[in-house]
């Protein structure tokens, strides 16, 4: 049911584990090169927020206030920023045809999915150092004292989030304008995580214990867990010819 | 062009003619019977279904939470003492324990059973209680329906109400329907992602398009009913956030079948979604739920129990009519996909030999 990778051996020095850090640095190693992936996202992400800030116009973000505001404008960017950076994630196995390549290395083709969520993970996590912090500075929450439970909360949701991401965009990627149908894919499957990051943001951003949400931060690990489970078990039989 | 289609038909005839005649007989004629049998008994339970429901044959539900009836329990008052009785309708087999329950074979009971609270007085046009002349402690008495009990106003909002709420007969099955399409659909890609059976793709395909169809149905009766009733076409309440997720769901799927480049991918790729599906659906189903929070939710579904025979019977009905005809549909939407690459498997079939050689523009 994994898609037949388990007879492979390991190779020469490489475990499960091993094998898929070696895939995520491999595309780390692209992306750090030319940053193209990581700044469209950035700028993107940018431009949502400052469109909402002048949408919204200044009356309102003043009786808003940061803790009905930011969830919103926060979670809206990362979700459409990282929908266009995961495209680029199997654009460059598309367009050099390196999958048949990746599929016929001698490890499991679920450590292929690993290594592209490990890689992912790191670039949309440096998308939301940066964007945290803008959104302190131009929405005036103090990040400082909510940092942990912040942090906490947007890495849950981004797991799930990346980890759903990773395998869509595996899926799309052989279809004709696969791009296209990416976000109209992920966002209905997605939704639990939305309501339960603009919940959870909200309560972390007053600075409220956590344990107020903490049926959506379950909710939200169970939602991970099972992403994980189903894409390790599915991606096999994707990518397999 | 004369050319092609010779070659076309003798490309058919050549192919179909020996090996072909096989196709055309046997299982597949006793297939295609099978399913112009179903199609036909859901034309007819369609058919059937509207006649019932628009024709006045099934109470609306508005209407029954009006008339009394066994498991009811009335306000009365007595027009001459003005004592206030509240009293409950037993089955009337059973003998009443309390003061306050009163069998349905008693004569008050026999008077009081499918009465309505109010009637309509002709000279206001407004809601009056209905007077009611019954029997109790071993002499006759008038009753009112208890006047200072809130009444629904009998009037033309209640009127309009009746002809939008018979949309339910419709607006539930196709909603029981949908969340069947989404088990199918999960269950025929298993089935496909283990034995690759092409059939079981053409199921999961077929359940798909059904799927977004009855969605489709449940999304647009749904406000139409519930313009009149409560004033909006829609509100953020968790049925309603849960239908339209599902529908995008439905029609990632389908757009996913369309534009992929091949049958295998398409078929691998759905099948990873169908299946994916089903275990998110009822994640987005809890999470929809508790999203609204403490907002005052109106229910969709029936109004209270169900005690009269009549609405029960005519959600059966309903639930049947569109069973059938979901399952007439699928059946042959599968076999229209069958025969479909049938066709395109015989039209990629090299030609023969003795037919001379193929020409390029028969293709």
């Amino acid at each position: 049911m994994s898609g037949g990778g388990t007879s492979r051996s390991p190779a020469a020095g490489g475990s499960y584990l091993g094998g898929a850090l070696r895939i995520a640095g491999k595309d780390l190693r692209l992306e750090m090169r030319r940053l193209t992936g990581l700044t469209s996202m950035l700028v993107l992400a940018i431009a949502i927020v400052l469109a909402f800030a002048f949408c919204f116009g200044l009356p309102t973000l003043r009786r808003l206030g940061p803790e009905r505001l930011v969830p919103g404008v926060l979670w809206i960017s990362l979700l459409f920023s990282s929908l266009s950076g995961l495209r680029g994630a199997f654009a460059s196995e598309r367009e050099r045809e390196t999958l048949t390549a990746l599929v016929l290395c001698p490890i499991d083709p679920s450590a292929i999915y690993l290594g592209k969520l490990f890689s992912n993970l790191v670039v949309v996590g440096t998308l939301e150092a940066i964007l945290l912090p803008l959104t302190a500075v131009l929405f005036g929450w103090d990040l400082a004292s909510a940092l942990p439970a912040v942090a906490l909360v947007v890495f849950l949701h981004t797991l799930g989030f990346v980890a759903l991401g990773t395998l869509f965009s595996a899926m799309v990627t052989r279809l004709r304008q696969g791009e296209a149908l990416l976000a109209i894919l992920m966002l209905p499957l997605s939704v639990p995580l939305i309501i339960s990051a603009g919940k959870a943001t909200a309560v972390a951003i007053a600075l409220a214990p956590l344990t107020e949400v903490r049926f959506w931060l379950g909710l939200t690990a169970a939602f991970d867990a099972l992403t994980l489970a189903a894409s390790l078990l599915l991606f096999g039989f994707l990518v397999e010819e | 062009m004369v050319m092609r289609d010779e070659s076309l038909t003798a490309m058919t005839r050549g192919s179909v003619g020996a090996k072909g005649a096989n196709h055309a007989s046997g299982a597949s004629r006793a297939g295609a019977a099978a399913s112009a049998l179903l199609a036909a008994l859901a034309a007819v339970l369609m058919f059937g279904a509207i006649w019932m429901v628009f024709g006045g044959y099934v109470p609306t539900t508005k209407r029954q939470a009006q008339r009394v009836e066994v498991g009811s329990t009335v306000r009365l008052k007595d027009v001459e003492s003005g004592e206030v009785l509240t009293l409950t309708l037993l089955p009337s087999g059973e003998t009443p324990r309390t003061a306050s329950e009163i069998s349905a074979g008693s004569v008050l009971g026999q008077a009081l059973l499918g009465k309505e609270r109010t009637t309509r007085d002709a000279a206001t046009d407004r809601a009056v209680p209905t007077i009611v002349e019954g029997e109790m402690d071993g002499r006759a008495r008038r009753f009112r329906f208890d006047p200072d009990a809130p009444q629904m106003p009998y009037d033309k909002k209640i009127e309009a109400l009746d002809m939008p709420q018979r949309i339910f007969y419709f607006h539930v099955p196709s909603a029981i329907i949908t969340f069947l399409a989404v088990f199918l659909v999960g269950g025929a890609s298993l089935v496909y992602i283990l034995t690759r059976s092409r059939f079981w793709d053409r199921v999961a395909r077929s359940g798909a398009e059904l799927g977004i169809l009855f969605c489709s149905i449940v999304l647009l009766t749904g406000p139409i009913w519930a313009k009149p009733e409560w004033g909006h076409y829609w509100t953020w309440e968790w049925r309603l956030n849960f239908t339209a997720i599902l529908w995008l769901i439905y029609l990632g799927y389908n757009l996913v079948r369309a534009y992929a480049s091949s049958a295998e991918e398409a078929s691998l790729v759905s099948a990873v979604l169908g299946l994916l599906a089903v275990p998110l659906v009822p994640l987005v189903y809890v999470a929809a739920e508790l999203w609204e929070g403490s907002h005052p939710k109106p229910t969709l579904g029936r109004a209270g129990a169900q005690h009269d025979p009549l609405v029960s019977n005519g959600f059966l009905f309903c639930f049947l009519t569109f069973f059938i005809l979901f399952s007439a549909l699928l059946v042959l939407r599968t076999r229209l996909l069958g025969l479909e690459e049938e066709l395109e498997r015989l039209k990629r079939r090299p030609a023969r030999a003795e037919r001379g050689p193929a020409p390029e523009s028969a293709r």
